[in-house]
């Protein structure tokens, strides 16, 4: 028998924070997180935006031990019609995309980088908190980890699958305990600044991760015309015993 | 209650959970691996499984599947990517059409491939190993039609018994019987079900022992427990299903 895995579940709850909707549930997201022996991590991840035209994600995300990401796969319905379906191969030195969309049909992409990428946006909002392991805590302030590729420069991730490169910002606030109702922990406290290198600029987005050197997301919020709230509402450990 | 106008929930989820144990005498229902799994059904008919499969057995083989039907079940698309051994194996994703099946795969053995494959109409089934997957597959089967058949060929990610290579295209069909339509207990509750038997898996290199499958007989095929003799003896339950996240 082998068990050499740790294998957690979670499952996030989608809020609007719009005051004739406050609190109202306007989506969720399942996952399942496998962590290999080496370090290395897959998960899998489904996703409902109830928000008319409904986005229905499916994603499954694979990062090395250093969490740079290895590959993903992706598939699409928005108004609960097919939109997309995606696998991107992250190499050194070039990324490459194939996938079929209802709109653009069958697409090969191939990206050039000019160093490997820190990260990959897939807009499940369980890998948004990812993106900070990239983050220089001691160093503090704004900081640019380069440039990411996007699965879609849409807020909410409902075109393609197809690659969109822009550069990332990333800020720190602090380190704060939280209570969700998975639970309390020690978190970070960080941000997005926002940013106008999509179509239409995106609102600022404060998320809170775990200070465990896992990053999970535990809670986050949208400002400006989303006025979203997301937490983590179930989190556990489901990994087999050792053998 | 209903919904105000701006959301939209046409959707229905069927969400379990599948615990794979030993039959072999010295491991008798000893937990050999597990697989959660959710069901996507829309409005029109398609459907999407999403699967987390880990099988213990050394050398361990982690899968995760994700595979989309159309209203008529046949599938138009799917993403395998498998772990050996708590390495990496394969990562490939499918597309299907009436004249052609694609496999994009990147894997640690082969390593870059696009394969394309004619077909005469479209492959009718996927299988990419998952066990929720394997009900689906009963579904070629014609209720109306004689108790023993051989199902098309269908389009598998791999023909390793566990599915432990690839992915990658191939082909094989299944000779498999209705034995009987009872009520089933499982862990998950008690059901109405259908009871096949694969008798034979053609295009395998290695025979397949013969493999017991009960499902669902309510249309969706959730697959309810199964057998599999010979040198496997492994079995499976639904322990858990729930229609929301």
């Amino acid at each position: 028998m082998q068990r050499d895995h740790k294998v957690y579940t979670g499952v996030i709850s989608y809020i609007s924070n719009k005051p004739e909707r406050k609190g109202q549930e306007r989506g969720r997201e399942m996952y399942t997180l496998v962590v290999h022996g080496d370090g290395s991590r897959t998960i899998t991840v489904h996703t409902e935006i109830d928000d008319r035209p409904s986005v229905h994600r499916d994603a499954i995300y694979a990062l090395d031990k250093d969490w740079l990401p290895l590959d993903c796969m992706m598939r699409l319905t928005v108004g609960d019609k097919f939109m997309g379906t995606g696998w991107m191969k992250f190499y050194d030195t070039y990324a490459e995309c194939e996938t079929f969309t209802a709109t653009e049909g069958r697409v090969s992409q191939k990206y050039a980088l000019k160093a490997p990428l820190k990260t990959f946006q897939n807009h499940a909002i369980a890998c948004d908190s990812w993106h900070f392991k990239h983050y220089d805590i001691s160093k503090g302030g704004i900081q640019n980890i380069g440039q990411i590729l996007l699965s879609s420069p849409d807020h909410r991730g409902a075109t393609g699958p197809l690659f969109y490169a822009i550069s990332m910002q990333l800020g720190y606030v602090g380190k704060e305990k939280v209570t969700v109702k998975a639970g309390t922990f020690d978190a970070y406290h960080f941000q997005f600044p926002g940013t106008k290198e999509l179509l239409t600029e995106h609102p600022p987005y404060e998320i809170w991760t775990t200070a465990d050197g896992e990053f999970t997301f535990l809670k986050g919020g949208v400002a400006g015309y989303m006025q979203t709230y997301y937490e983590l509402i179930e989190f556990k450990d489901i990994t087999p015993p050792k053998v | 209650m209903s919904l105000p106008n701006y959301l939209q929930r046409d959707h229905k989820i069927i969400r379990g959970r599948i615990a794979y144990t030993s039959n072999k005498p010295d491991r008798m229902g000893h937990e050999r691996g597990r697989e959660v799994f959710t069901v996507t059904v829309h409005n029109d008919g398609r459907r999407s499984l999403i699967a987390h499969a880990e099988i213990d057995d050394r050398p361990s083989v982690l899968r995760f599947e994700q595979l989309n039907l159309d209203a008529h079940w046949r599938p138009t698309d799917a993403f395998i990517r498998i772990s050996v051994g708590d390495a990496f194996r394969g990562s490939g994703w499918f597309r299907f059409t009436e004249t052609e099946a694609e496999c994009e795969t990147f894997t640690s053995v082969e390593g870059r491939i696009s394969q394309r494959w004619s077909l005469n109409g479209s492959t009718p089934m996927f299988g990419g190993h998952a066990i929720a997957n394997d009900g689906w597959c009963v579904k070629l089967f014609d209720l109306k039609g004689p108790q023993t058949q051989t199902l098309p060929r269908f389009v598998v990610s791999s023909t390793d018994h566990r599915g432990a290579t690839g992915p990658s295209i191939a082909m094989a069909s299944a000779t498999i019987s209705l034995v009987d339509r009872d009520k089933v207990t499982v862990k998950a509750g008690t059901f109405e079900a259908l009871h096949f038997r694969f008798g034979e898996v053609h295009g395998l290199p290695v025979e397949h022992p013969v493999y017991d499958v009960w499902v669902t007989a309510d249309g969706n095929y959730t697959f309810l427990k199964g057998t599999v003799g010979g040198y496997m003896m492994t079995a499976y339950e639904l322990v858990e299903l729930s229609e929301s996240l």
